[in-house]
């Protein structure tokens, strides 16, 4: 009955098999191409060096775990299988994501993980706080995709391809180029989006009500590194940049600080855990922009750490939420007694977090501060790392001692219980492992290497130990350490001297996320209802004015010159007809009842009718009228029909305030056709269809009636369809005419 | 003879419509609707093996009488028209899931409107251009007024008085060239168009470009498009927006990429501006309404403004877009508004509101909406993707970065819409708590009909290599290029 | 009934046929002289017309030779079908075929032109005549 879901942990376990057999037999790097729309150029290119490796280790290793803790944490859940589809998918994704050689590909990963994200976030979407993270989150990473999109376009276009490796060869020819810098920029917005990074940090924490399974494999392991991953990539490309440098030191930074600084304010384990991984995802952001061996290895060696120290806590906050029903650190303490497999697991991830000796997080930390010192970074940002890193000793120090070696006050009637196997068994495995590789770091130095060789090209793990200078590190883990602890002391302190800057929150990135979110609607209701405020009068006047200004500004780029015609040549029943039309135009200003208005404006369309008959269009003539009728009729239907309705469904037909403006642009409009008549009447006109239709009625079509030769023979096909107007228009007008009928009778 | 069945078959198939007995309507219906795909398909398969295809009727010679060319342009176009008419009939048989009125009158207009646009896709002559118009716009007047309800009858006399006011313009227009040309046919009104000066070319071009961006609701003038397809059953509403906007777009690209090449530069700048607003308002309005349909109404204008914003660009890759977009966005949206009246036939309504708990009510319609919003968003991969990463690139290209930043912004915004559908509709839970989705009777024409829809918009998505290859060649070969 | 409404009742009949018969004289001198489908449809439709004011539109309707929508649909089915003879000759859709035909004193030529003619003439007959004959039952059954 427990578990039914870990077999499916066997894909993730296979996959991960399969990679180490591979990595130990075949050396990297590999690479495969398929043609898919060469037209586009686009390849189904993959690439694997070093650091995609590692990512792929962790994506696959990590997932294992995850799968195996989710089947036990899951068990008798009826989502469970849509859970898991989506975990297996988003790994697939995952290995896509950092598989791809070809910008798109990696593009079109990068937006599925993003997608796949949102639909685990919203888990539990019959809550609507859930729903609002699950949004929170698509939103500012697919829009931080396609910041992603077309800073990759750019890039393309700059370094004449879409191939990672290409670019990153081309990557000297294109640091002259203007548009670099605008094209990175697009990049890193991408890119920080995806790792939470200032100002799109708050995405994260919110992104917690995910399963913990999830939350442990997504937005700590995998998902959030692949904006990191992507500038790590093209690290190899344009560390030399100052702007590189600068902007991703600045930036990386200020999330540490910025997180640290919120990871004292939660309550909630999960979330604390959320903020120093955002702490975690900024150190690495600022390491990529430091220039260096040392920096490359860094970010190896802290990928690697953070995967085995925060999964395993994240792992820890779901036995705890599980076993005590709480993630709440302030009623969490002495659970050791309780759940003593959980308080070793966090005990030992904890060593890897703060740093300490025996784990492997010191041998992270210990290249991170060789990594600043070999950069020479400023005092600033030194002070700044040593800050966030206090703040993970103090996290580190809550998540062992607080929670688990605390007073035990747990009610009588509270019985906090033990995790099963299935959620013990991943985080021991892997703080077991972060202690393996602490006591021994030579057994990952080749994984790290190769890594760090991806990111520096040339690469050499002596020239960054050639620096080596124990002083300034022991120094630095010191103080670290000491700050830390004294951070954990004052916690509470602390907690309550933040919760009192809370106003601070106003002007974050998040409140303006949410303002945003509310300013949408509110800007999409005030455009709408002006652009589409139902009132068909108002239609046809924002009509009549965009086409007679447009017309306007056409004629006044050319200036055509004007010559008006002589009046003598124009034949009497034509200016009959044209009076006629004059006349009911004129009339339909001065008519109100909305019945005669349609019939008086008939006049307009008869007399044009006559109008086509006089000048030899008959089949025109008919045409005009038959639409003319249809149109008195289904309107005057309508008409009728809508004076039935209740006032505020009725259409305004005119409104009175509107009457002076639509007057003015009626004239316009008017007179702008007029001029554009007299301009094309003015060209000289060419005879040739006219003369060819006359010359060949009579020896090509057998007929001596030119008009009706014409209607039946040369333009037939326009006859056909005139005559399928004219048919169709009663089939359309039959329902409404009954209507009517059925209305009177 | 095979270029002329565009309007031929679907016009006959609707005479015949009215001759037959009632009872014989819907067989003959369908067959007409099934001749016309297989056609689309011979018309599409001998315009790519053998170049365009031509003809002019009765034999007279070029440029007297009216000719019927075929490009690939308007082969693809035709083959969508075909396909969208056998998607809606198909959906009708059932009769379910917010179907059409079974009206006497119901299957002589559809075919009579797919006549219509076929008809407009092949012509090669100004004026019958105009006529296709008015038959297409007659068809549709009719199937806005089938209901007979008063909110149909307000919706038709919006759509009835605007689009007049287009196709009054276009007459205007067309008699205008004529006037200063003497030509009709496309070919000759092109080449006699670039003997005029071009202080008078430029405003007659405009005109006949208004016309036609009215035609194609885009901004300022799609009021009416928002103001009727709400009020439509869901088939003829798919149609719809496969077809009528696209008519306009079709034109447009027509005139100013093919007939009338090279138009004024400035033409294109402006249209360019115009699709910009198109796209932000028409993403502004779906984010605004909560009915479904109106959503998808306001998307077809910000959709609209993406294509307009790629013929704005006047080069070979951007009309590729164009026409890469216009094919998406016809099947895309159908598939959506369909899918739009399956979530009416569980829940009840349209309005987002009033529905919800879908996600668990309905797993494989809450998975055939993500797939057709993540492809409107323009999530790869996806049709909707190759189609907005052809027109951004092409817009970064040329150096259009505000183009091409106002086509990512409103992607950002689409994707707040189709966001906000899925929250309300899907992850919400339904507001009355003993609602149940109720069984699905007859149900089955409309799943296979919506089935093979989002089957093809997968594969489009998943293998564009054909695809993107035709509309690059339909491009290459206007402005008689080929 | 009045002796006034009963000569006109009396005349109508007498004149319905003479009207049909002109617009069909009409429709088939189009080729050479005035006239034509459209102008021989109009007249058609007068007949038509003419017959509902004086009696009614009932009695109007049941003088088509089929329904008003099956008309105007038969009528564009008969002019798009004129156009396929020439298909079968070899020749594009709508080009005309010719054929004399010997009569005793003289020759009698015969046309697709004139099925497209007809064509056009049952179309509007059909479709103007619908239109009206509504309308006018509209008038009727509010009287």
């Amino acid at each position: 009955m427990h578990a039914t879901a870990l077999p499916l942990a066997l894909v993730p376990a296979t996959l991960f098999a399969l990679l180490v057999l591979s990595l130990i037999s075949v050396p990297l790097p590999w690479s495969v191409s398929w043609p898919w729309i060469p037209v586009l150029g686009v390849d189904f290119a993959l690439y694997v060096d070093g650091l995609s490796a590692q990512f792929l280790l962790l994506i696959t290793g990590i997932g294992t775990l995850v799968a195996v803790y989710g089947a036990g944490y899951l068990a008798g859940d009826a989502r469970r299988w849509r859970v898991f589809a989506l975990l297996l998918l988003f790994m697939l994704a995952m290995i896509g994501a950092v598989c791809s050689d070809h910008l798109l590909l990696l593009f079109l990963f990068w937006e599925l993980t993003s997608v796949l994200s949102f639909l685990l976030v919203g888990f539990d979407h019959a809550r609507e706080s859930s729903r609002k993270s699950a949004q929170q989150a698509l939103l500012i990473t697919g829009t931080g995709g396609l910041f992603l999109l077309a800073g990759s376009i750019l890039l393309a276009e700059i370094g004449g391809s879409y191939s990672l490796r290409q670019l990153i060869a081309a990557a000297p020819a294109m640091t002259d180029d203007a548009r670099l810098p605008a094209a990175l920029t697009l990049l890193f917005v991408g890119a920080f989006s995806k790792s939470a990074q200032f100002p799109f940090h708050f995405w994260l924490p919110n992104a917690m009500a995910a399963p913990t399974p999830v939350s442990a494999y997504l937005h700590s392991a995998t998902l959030v590194k692949l904006g990191v991953y992507l500038l790590a990539r093209l690290d190899a490309a344009f560390s030399d940049l100052l702007f590189w440098e600068y902007s991703l030191v600045g930036i990386g930074t200020l999330t540490a600080v910025i997180a640290a600084v919120q990871t004292v304010r939660e309550r909630d384990l999960k979330r604390i855990l959320a903020w120093s991984t955002v702490a975690t995802l900024g150190t690495l952001t600022m390491l990529v922009g430091l220039p260096g061996h040392g920096a490359a290895l860094a970010v190896a060696a802290l990928f690697f750490a953070h995967a085995l120290y925060k999964a395993p806590l994240f792992f820890v906050a779901g036995n705890l939420d599980h076993g005590a029903g709480t993630r709440d650190i302030d009623r969490l303490t002495g659970m050791r007694r309780h759940l003593p497999w959980t308080a070793t697991a966090a005990l030992l991830a904890a060593l890897s977090m703060a740093g300490l000796p025996l784990s492997f997080g010191f041998v992270a930390k210990d290249a991170m501060t060789l990594a600043k010192v070999e950069a020479g970074v400023f005092a600033l940002v030194s002070h700044a790392t040593l800050f966030v890193g206090s703040i993970s000793v103090a996290v580190a120090a809550v998540a062992a001692i607080h929670i688990f070696w605390g007073r035990d006050n747990v009610g009588r009637d509270a019985h906090p219980h033990e995790a099963p196997v299935t959620m013990l068994l991943p985080p021991l495995l892997l703080v077991a492992l972060a202690v393996l590789f602490g006591l021994q770091p030579t057994l990952v130095d080749p994984l790290l290497g190769v890594a760090a060789q991806a990111m520096a090209p040339g690469f050499d793990p002596l020239q960054v130990d050639s620096s080596y200078d124990a002083w300034p590190v022991a120094e630095a883990s010191l103080a670290t350490f000491g700050f830390g602890l004294l951070i954990y002391l004052g916690w509470d302190r602390l907690r309550t001297l933040l919760d009192r800057a809370r106003e601070l929150d106003e002007i974050g990135p998040e409140s303006w996320y949410w303002r945003k979110l509310k300013f949408v609607p509110k800007l999409a209701a005030w455009l709408t209802r002006r652009l589409q405020h139902g009132v068909l009068p108002g239609y046809l006047l924002t009509l009549a004015g965009a086409v007679t200004l447009a017309l306007l500004a056409a004629l006044l780029v050319g200036r055509p010159s004007l010559e008006l015609p002589s009046a003598e040549t124009l034949p009497l029943p034509v200016v009959g007809s044209a009076l006629l039309i004059a006349t009911g135009a004129l009339a339909t200003l001065l008519v109100r009842d909305h019945l005669v208005l349609l019939l008086v404006s008939g006049l307009v369309g008869y007399g044009s009718a006559l109008l086509f008959l006089f000048t030899g269009a008959p089949d025109l003539a008919f045409t005009q009228f038959a639409v003319e009728t249809v149109f008195v009729v289904v309107a005057a239907t309508v008409l009728r029909r809508l004076r039935q309705l209740p006032p505020p469904l009725q259409v305004a037909v005119s409104e009175a305030r509107w009457r002076p403006l639509a007057l003015a642009v009626s004239i316009a409009l008017g007179s702008v056709l007029s001029t554009l008549l007299l301009l094309a009447a003015a060209q000289p006109f060419d005879p040739q269809l006219s003369d060819f239709f006359s010359a060949q009625s009579v020896p090509a079509a057998h007929g001596r009636n030119v008009v009706n030769v014409i209607i039946v023979d040369f333009r037939a096909l326009d006859t056909l369809g005139e005559i399928a107007v004219v048919a169709l228009a009663l089939v359309a007008a039959l329902p409404l005419l009954k209507l009517s009928r059925r209305r009177s009778s | 003879m095979l270029v002329l069945t565009p309007l031929l078959v679907p016009l006959a198939t609707a005479l015949l419509c009215l001759l037959v007995p009632p009872g014989w309507q819907q067989r003959v219906s369908l067959a007409g609707a099934l001749l016309l795909l297989l056609c689309a398909l011979a018309l599409a398969s001998q315009v790519v093996g053998n170049g365009p295809l031509t003809v002019v009727a009765g034999g007279w010679p070029l440029p007297f009488g009216i000719e019927f060319a075929a490009d690939r342009l308007s082969a693809a176009l035709v083959l969508i028209a075909a396909l969208m008419l056998n998607v809606v009939l198909l959906w009708q048989v059932g009769g379910s899931a917010d179907a059409a009125p079974a009206a006497a009158t119901l299957q002589p207009l559809l075919h009579g409107l797919v006549a219509g646009a076929g008809a407009a896709f092949v012509t090669a002559d100004l004026f019958n251009l105009y006529v296709w118009f008015e038959l297409t716009l007659i068809c549709a007047l009719g199937l806005l007024a089938l209901g007979g309800g008063l909110r149909q009858l307000d919706a038709t006399l919006k759509y009835f008085v605007l689009n007049v006011v287009g196709t009054l313009l276009l007459l205007a227009a067309v008699a205008l060239l004529y006037a200063a040309t003497g030509q009709l046919n496309f070919r000759a009104l092109g080449a006699a168009t670039a003997q005029l000066p071009a202080s008078i070319a430029l405003p007659l071009l405009t005109l006949l470009s208004l016309a036609f961006l009215i035609k194609a609701a885009a901004f300022p003038f799609f009021a009416w498009l928002p103001a009727s397809y709400h009020s439509l059953p869901a088939p003829v509403l798919a149609l719809f927006s496969a077809l009528l906007a696209k008519i306009g777009i079709y034109a447009l690209i027509r005139c100013l990429s093919d007939v009338f090449h090279p138009a004024p530069d400035l033409l294109f700048n402006v249209l360019g501006w115009i699709a910009v607003l198109s796209m932000i308002s028409g993403a502004l309005g779906a984010a605004y309404h909560w009915d479904l349909r109106r959503i998808l109404a306001f998307h077809s204008i910000s959709q609209i403004g993406y294509i307009l914003l790629a013929i704005a660009l006047a080069s070979p890759a951007g009309d590729a877009a164009a026409i890469l977009f216009m094919l998406h966005h016809s099947l895309v949206k159908a598939a959506l508004i369909l899918t739009a009246a399956l979530i009416f036939h569980a829940c009840g309504h349209y309005d987002l509101r009033r529905i919800g708990g879908l996600y668990a009510g309905r797993p494989w319609l809450s998975l055939v909406f993500l797939l057709l919003a993540l492809s409107l968003v323009g999530i790869p991969p996806s049709s909707g993707f190759w189609s907005k990463f052809l027109v951004v690139r092409q817009s970064l290209v040329q150096g259009e970065y505000l183009w091409a930043a106002a086509a990512l912004g409103v992607g950002a915004v689409t994707l707040y819409s189709m966001l906000k559908i899925w929250l309300e509709a899907f992850w919400k839970p339904h507001p009355d708590e003993s609602w149940q989705a109720p069984a699905r009777h007859r149900l089955l024409p409309a799943h296979a009909a919506l089935g093979g829809l989002v089957v093809l918009i997968l594969s489009f998505g998943l293998l564009p290599e054909s695809l993107i290859a035709y509309v690059m060649a339909a491009a290459d070969s206007l402005r008689g290029r080929s | 009934m009045s002796p006034r409404a009963l000569l006109a009742e009396v005349l109508l009949r007498i004149l319905h046929p003479v009207l049909l018969l002109a617009s069909l004289w009409i429709l088939l001198r189009g080729h050479n002289e005035p006239g034509g489908g459209f102008v021989g449809g109009l007249l058609a439709v007068a007949a038509s017309a003419a017959m509902a004011l004086t009696l009614t539109t009932a009695e109007a309707r049941q003088r088509l030779p089929l329904p008003p929508p099956r008309l105007t649909a038969l009528g564009v089915l008969i002019a798009l079908l004129s156009g396929l003879p020439g298909v079968f000759a070899g020749q594009p859709f709508l080009t005309h075929l010719w054929v004399t035909v010997p009569l005793a004193v003289t020759e009698l030529p015969l046309s697709t032109v004139m099925l497209f003619d007809l064509g056009v003439y049952l179309a509007v007959w059909g479709a103007v005549g619908g239109y009206c004959l509504s309308l006018l039952a509209t008038v009727e059954e509010q009287q």
